[in-house]
């Protein structure tokens, strides 16, 4: 699998490769035990600090999605997959509460923002 | 056996590296900078016309080249100025492999100086594409020589090392600079072993997206192939030299003759060099160009 970053882009860096690595677990082209480059190769390969790849391979750790085995390297784990359902879960429930929150801040009532976000879901499944 | 085969084996390796591959390197330099900014390279054909000309760089090494086969005809028809003293003791293959060696040390100093320049003026005049293109499989020795035959080359290697002050301690006084040749060969060693690291790790580069993923395999394999060859020749010249016989005419020969080998195989590898598209507003274009490689 590939990943390809936009060093221009106002997404930080190290977050679009966290969001590519669960792009690929989620849609099974990064499969549970499948190993991924050294902090160095990917870095030297994106002509990018290593810092930022170590960190994006930080979060990944942290939320479960990938396990650093010292010198075997570091490979995808195998509830990668559920652990990445949870992470953007978790990340549209953040984003969903903020939304909900600025929009109670303009005075709409509950209510309201309720019919907004029905009326918005359907027009998406339209 | 005629000097004038050692003549034209140094004079074929000088050719081949100073205007044979400079020649052949150049068509690379398209690829190269649209590879790392297509749209720079897009915005500056004329530049990159006059690149692939070849300015004073390319010009040096041809004289270079000349200069160098000048002195060892000089040398094999024995008109090169020394005193007369070296001359008497010298034999003449041994003053054409000593010329050879530092008319070539001289060559890489000038060929490592253009390159150091081209880099230099590369980073200062050419930005870094802003988006960029990596695989996530790691890549690892293994991936292009078997690991058996890495262990079996690297301790034919170490055997081959070990077995010269070994040699000497069994057999003393038939060995002719046994430190001096294994403090070589110990260099010789660990340079190929880095080389050997350094092509699996090194990121993707324009000759590897204008050749494919079979020029990495071949850099590696070539790096392994040059430790197995060399340990080879080592053993052959210390069993040779064990039973009396001065190895280091045949041994120099051998080596410059596998330079050029090697030389002309890189030079017959195909070329797909791809056209990338223009670059189109939204920047899609770098995407679409790193992605066709």
């Amino acid at each position: 699998m590939d990943i390809s970053i936009l060093t221009s882009s106002p997404e930080p860096v190290y977050e679009q490769i966290v969001r590519q690595v669960q792009q690929g677990v989620a849609s099974g082209l990064l499969k549970p035990g499948d190993p991924l480059p050294t902090v160095r190769q990917l870095a030297d390969d994106l002509s990018i600090n290593r810092n930022t790849v170590a960190r994006a391979f930080k979060l990944l750790e942290d939320q479960g999605v990938i396990l650093t085995a010292g010198r075997r390297g570091t490979f995808v784990r195998d509830d990668a997959a559920h652990e990445v359902r949870r992470a953007q879960s978790g990340q549209a429930e953040r984003v969903v509460r903020e939304m909900i929150g600025s929009l109670l801040g303009t005075g709409l009532s509950r209510r309201q923002i309720s019919t907004l976000f029905n009326d918005a879901l359907s027009k998406v499944k339209s | 056996m005629s000097e004038w085969i050692d003549f034209c084996i140094y004079s074929a390796q000088a050719l081949l590296l100073w205007i044979a591959m400079p020649r052949w390197g150049s068509r690379f330099t398209r690829p190269m900078l649209a590879d790392r900014n297509p749209e720079w390279a897009a915005a500056n054909e004329y530049t990159i016309a006059q690149l692939e000309h070849g300015g004073w760089w390319k010009k040096a090494m041809q004289g270079w080249a000349i200069v160098s086969v000048l002195v060892l005809m000089a040398c094999r028809i024995d008109r090169l100025p020394m005193p007369a003293v070296t001359r008497r003791h010298t034999p003449s293959w041994e003053v054409l492999m000593t010329t050879s060696n530092l008319m070539m040390m001289v060559g890489f100093l000038l060929f490592g100086y253009g390159v150091w320049s081209f880099l230099r003026w590369l980073k200062r005049n050419v930005p870094m594409t802003e988006r960029r293109n990596a695989t996530l499989v790691p890549r690892t020795t293994d991936d292009f020589v078997p690991r058996w035959l890495q262990y079996l080359i690297y301790g034919a290697m170490l055997a081959g090392l070990a077995a010269r002050p070994v040699a000497d301690a069994i057999w003393p006084d038939r060995l002719r600079n046994v430190w001096g040749t294994f403090g070589t060969g110990l260099a010789m060693s660990v340079l190929l072993f880095l080389v050997a690291v350094g092509s699996v790790v090194r990121p993707p580069n324009h000759i590897d997206r204008a050749l494919g993923p079979r020029y990495r395999r071949t850099e590696v394999r070539i790096c392994f192939a040059l430790m197995a060859y060399l340990t080879i020749l080592g053993m052959v010249g210390l069993y040779l030299e064990l039973a009396g016989f001065n190895t280091r005419r045949y041994g120099a020969l051998l080596v410059a003759s596998f330079v050029c080998i090697t030389l002309v195989s890189c030079m017959r590898l195909p070329t797909t060099v791809q056209t990338l598209p223009p670059a189109d507003e939204d920047g899609d274009a770098d995407a679409r160009a790193l992605k066709a490689h």
